[in-house]
């Protein structure tokens, strides 16, 4: 098993409010507030609403987080800002290796393209959720106008590397194949897979014989 | 990522605890704030808004202008300034929004219908100033206002 329940838990808690951010910000983004989205008449509330109130579901979660999940951020922190030589040869066979599934040899626990995705997730979705909750304290005028420019810039940097994250985390790419098992059901991940994206830390978890 | 092994019950109560009442707070702290719906004091906490055109009563043909006036500056949501949603018989959930003084309605079914106009901070949250103004749709000779200088017509 690769991550815990909690873990998995808490991820998709993440990953179903902004999915829901995501679509109803983009919504509000392309100037189409005043005519419902499909999750909005789904839900009988206005698109700001729904954005706004899912911000602060998130922000919830956020908060969660940090009081009872500081030894697991320590982990996630830890991996994700150890770099090594031998990752950019890593990245250099990424291109071939997403399609062919042989990737370069790491030591992480997360390869080193989910490092960098770790970091600028975090650090956007952090961005959000504070740019966030400062427009709504403040609801006009100078500061606004200031969160919303860090909101938006935050929105374009944010987008396309959850679009990454989901495309490979679904296994749609060959070289990603069986990876989502590692955040849902149970996240037992088959050993394959495991060894293929992950080897080293697959090989420092393996059970004692 | 945490773990609630270890902890006595009371513990794990108080992490629970502490997480309904953060998700709570959450929920709760978005959305509406305002009376909601009609009957809002069109002159709540000395702000003000009126649809100065049509006038309540008024004959009026598709397309037609819509013109307000409020005493707080209506402008572009970017600038963090008020806005001006504009429904109609009291169905909030599809709108116009209204970043200046007017806008042009070019879809309205015939017969009587209520203008509604609702006044919004840049967030969208309502600022608690609603104005109404009845209207007749008709193929008749109205008091057509012409166009102005609208927004996002519908």
């Amino acid at each position: 098993m690769r991550n815990p329940r909690p873990a998995r838990w808490f991820h998709a808690g993440v990953y179903v409010t902004v999915l829901v951010l995501l679509a109803t910000g983009w919504w509000l983004l392309l100037g189409r507030e005043g005519s419902p989205s499909v999750l909005a008449r789904a839900t009988g509330m206005s698109d700001a609403e729904l954005h706004t109130v899912t911000g602060w579901v998130l922000a919830g979660l956020t908060a969660l987080a940090v009081l009872v999940g500081a030894r697991g951020w320590r982990t996630f922190w830890r991996e994700s800002v150890r770099f090594r030589r031998g990752d950019a040869a890593w990245f250099r066979r990424w291109p071939a290796a997403i399609f062919t599934g042989r990737f370069g040899h790491h030591e992480g626990r997360f390869d080193p393209g989910q490092r960098i995705a770790n970091l600028v997730l975090v650090a956007t979705l952090l961005a959000l959720v504070v740019s966030g909750v400062g427009l709504v304290l403040v609801s006009g005028g100078p500061a606004f106008v200031w969160f919303a420019q860090v909101h938006r810039w935050s929105t374009y940097v944010v987008t396309p590397v959850v679009v990454g994250h989901v495309i490979i985390a679904s296994g749609i790419l060959p070289g990603y194949r069986g990876v989502w098992r590692a955040m849902h059901l149970g996240g037992h991940l088959r050993r394959a897979d495991a060894e293929r994206v992950w080897p080293a830390w697959t090989e420092r978890t393996r059970p004692p014989r | 990522m945490f773990r609630l092994r270890g902890r006595g019950p009371r513990g794990t109560k108080l992490v629970a605890g502490a997480a309904l009442t953060i998700l709570l707070v959450a929920g709760c702290g978005g959305g509406e704030t305002g009376g909601g719906g009609g009957g809002s004091d069109p002159e709540a906490g000395g702000m003000t808004l009126e649809i100065t055109s049509p006038a309540d009563g008024d004959s009026v043909e598709v397309p037609f202008t819509v013109e307000v006036a409020s005493s707080e500056e209506l402008g572009l949501i970017e600038t963090g300034a008020h806005h001006v949603h504009v429904f109609f018989d009291g169905d909030d959930e599809e709108f116009l929004v209204v970043e200046g003084e007017s806008t042009e309605v070019t879809d309205l079914p015939e017969g009587e219908h209520v203008v509604n106009a609702s006044l919004r901070n840049a967030d969208h949250s309502p600022a608690g100033v609603e104005t109404e103004v009845t209207v007749t749709v008709g193929a008749g000779d109205g008091s057509d206002t012409g166009g102005g200088t609208g927004d996002d017509g519908y």
